[in-house]
């Protein structure tokens, strides 16, 4: 429509910055709207299109992206951390950059869990902003770390947006919110401008309505960066596959300690997916992936973060929990090198294990969202996270979309996970189930 | 004390030596909370045995020249 000239960039951005500045308050989503560099843009879009300049799918649309995305022109980027609330910086993250080469518009920078959840929260109320809310009942928090980037997707606050994931900040608000999520391969984003919290983890994908548009997103996000040393290849995106029955696994005990919904979607969704795919039962090598995991996270944002927290800076942090981020300062390094010597192993071990599949299935959370006001952990404290701890430690691709609701009325969420550069693979099957599905076609009531 | 008790109470004299004049009562708790994970996590990975030639799983460049 936007090419055709039926939509008008000017009033299609006018129209979400409206959204934002009206609703985002309603789920403390939003951070700034910004709409004169916006206005700006979607001026510059429609000038372009009219002239005939048409620049592909993404000319002329709004998004907004997680406030730990570097942005120029005065607009703060806060990290979702009070003591760096007027942060600014003078430049803008790769990846913002290469959405506005592409005709895009940004129109706000979204709200997250303070420093992405690197000090160790265990609470929704752990962002300058207040708690995210989530837009199917606000008596429920989003998700986190990309708390506000499912939020605005959910809500239609803005059509897509950018989180960031080190582990689960990307699935996380996408089970909780309903909307599909994307953590790409590590290495195919640039994280170029990107709070760093653990350099050899950190991961940039998009929030949006379909994993379809997941893809389109994601093929203009990726790419090598010349300021980002881990980057490699580009990534086109291809339409699914439809000419062999895909062949998916699941991990041995992946269901121990899901919620009973959650559950019965999760069995419900795999009869959907028999119709498309052969589904075996395979057991992941036995290691301490969390261990491992934990332990580089630990490490590499204490090195990140070494001078914010021997300022003293952390005390002024929203979440008492986030206060005291000092005992990861007395790792040893051989620990560290422990961890990235095992961490090898673990690479190897799983990517042996799930290259003949196109892709490992999972309940993308053991739950539906929680209550807003309730600390997450101490709901099943003991509980292991083994997809998100095996599929971040080695870097994998995962994407997550919905998959029902719950008896009160929640989205769930499903996730496929492949083999590293795997992308269109695992979004070939999410495409696939939301074609069988009609899921991702539901939104909340947003008033 | 066992292997993990141990490890834990080194992590956290040494913690309190650098940061312990900032801890309130609820900061002492964090940070012994945080050295039990730690702990608890070394001596999963040191369950492990490691090999001489399992190098760290990261990658060194020695510079050329401006990509």
């Amino acid at each position: 429509m936007v090419r055709t000239g039926e939509a008008s960039p000017v009033e299609l951005t006018e129209f979400f910055l409206d959204r934002l500045e009206k609703l985002g308050s309603k789920y403390n989503a939003v951070v700034t709207v910004t709409r004169e560099r916006a206005l700006e843009s979607a001026a510059k879009a429609e000038k372009e299109i009219e002239n005939g300049l048409y620049k592909g799918f993404l000319h002329g649309i709004p998004f907004g992206v997680k406030d730990l995305l570097a942005t120029s022109g005065g607009i703060p980027t806060t990290w979702g951390a009070a003591p760096l609330k007027n942060q600014v910086f003078d430049y803008d993250a790769t990846v913002i950059k290469k959405l506005e080469e592409a005709g895009a518009i940004l129109c706000a920078k979204l709200a997250m869990i303070e420093l992405a959840g690197g000090m160790g929260y265990r609470q929704p109320n752990a962002s300058f902003t207040g708690p995210c809310r989530n837009p199917w009942n606000v008596e429920t928090w989003s998700g986190g770390s990309s708390s506000g980037s499912g939020a605005a997707v959910a809500a239609g606050l803005v059509p897509f947006a950018l989180g960031s994931e080190t582990w689960g900040s990307i699935l996380s608000p996408a089970n909780n919110c309903g909307v599909a999520g994307l953590r790409p391969t590590y290495g195919l984003v640039s994280r170029f401008g990107a709070m760093p919290l653990s350099w050899t983890l950190d991961k940039i994908g998009p929030l949006c309505l379909t994993a379809d548009d997941c893809g389109i997103i994601l093929e203009h996000i990726a790419g090598p960066d010349p300021a980002d040393p881990s980057t490699s290849r580009s990534f086109k995106y291809e339409a699914p596959n439809f000419e062999r029955e895909f062949k998916l696994a699941f991990f041995k005990g992946v269901l121990e300690g899901v919620e009973e919904d959650v559950s019965k979607n999760f069995h419900k969704a795999l009869e959907d997916l028999e119709e498309v795919a052969t589904i075996e039962e395979v057991e992941p090598p036995e290691m301490p992936y969390e261990a491992i995991a934990r332990t580089i996270i630990n490490v590499e944002s204490a090195s990140a973060f070494e001078e914010f927290i021997d300022s003293g800076k952390a005390s002024e942090l929203t979440a008492p929990e986030d206060r005291y981020p000092y005992a990861r300062m007395a790792i040893p390094a051989t620990e560290y090198l422990r961890a990235l010597r095992l961490r090898g192993i673990a690479c190897k071990a799983v990517g042996r294990l799930i290259a003949p599949y196109d892709a490992v299935v999972a309940p993308t959370s053991r739950r539906a969202a929680t209550p807003i006001d309730t600390e997450f952990r101490s709901l099943s404290p003991s509980a292991r996270d083994i997809m998100g701890a095996v599929g971040n430690l080695a870097g994998l691709p995962a994407i997550s979309i919905p998959n029902g609701f719950t008896r009160r009325g929640l989205p769930t969420g499903m996730q496929f996970m492949g083999s590293p550069f795997s992308e269109n693979s695992i979004i070939a099957v999410a495409k696939v189930y939301q074609s069988l599905t009609d899921w991702h076609e539901r939104h909340p009531q947003v008033s | 004390m066992n292997s993990k008790e141990k490890i834990a109470q080194d992590l956290l004299e040494l913690t309190l030596k650098k940061y312990g004049v900032r801890l309130d009562t609820q900061g002492h708790e964090e940070v012994k909370k945080g050295v039990e994970a730690i702990a608890e996590a070394i001596v999963a990975m040191r369950n492990l045995k490691l090999k001489y030639s399992d190098e760290p799983s990261t990658t060194f460049k020695p510079f050329e020249k401006e990509d």
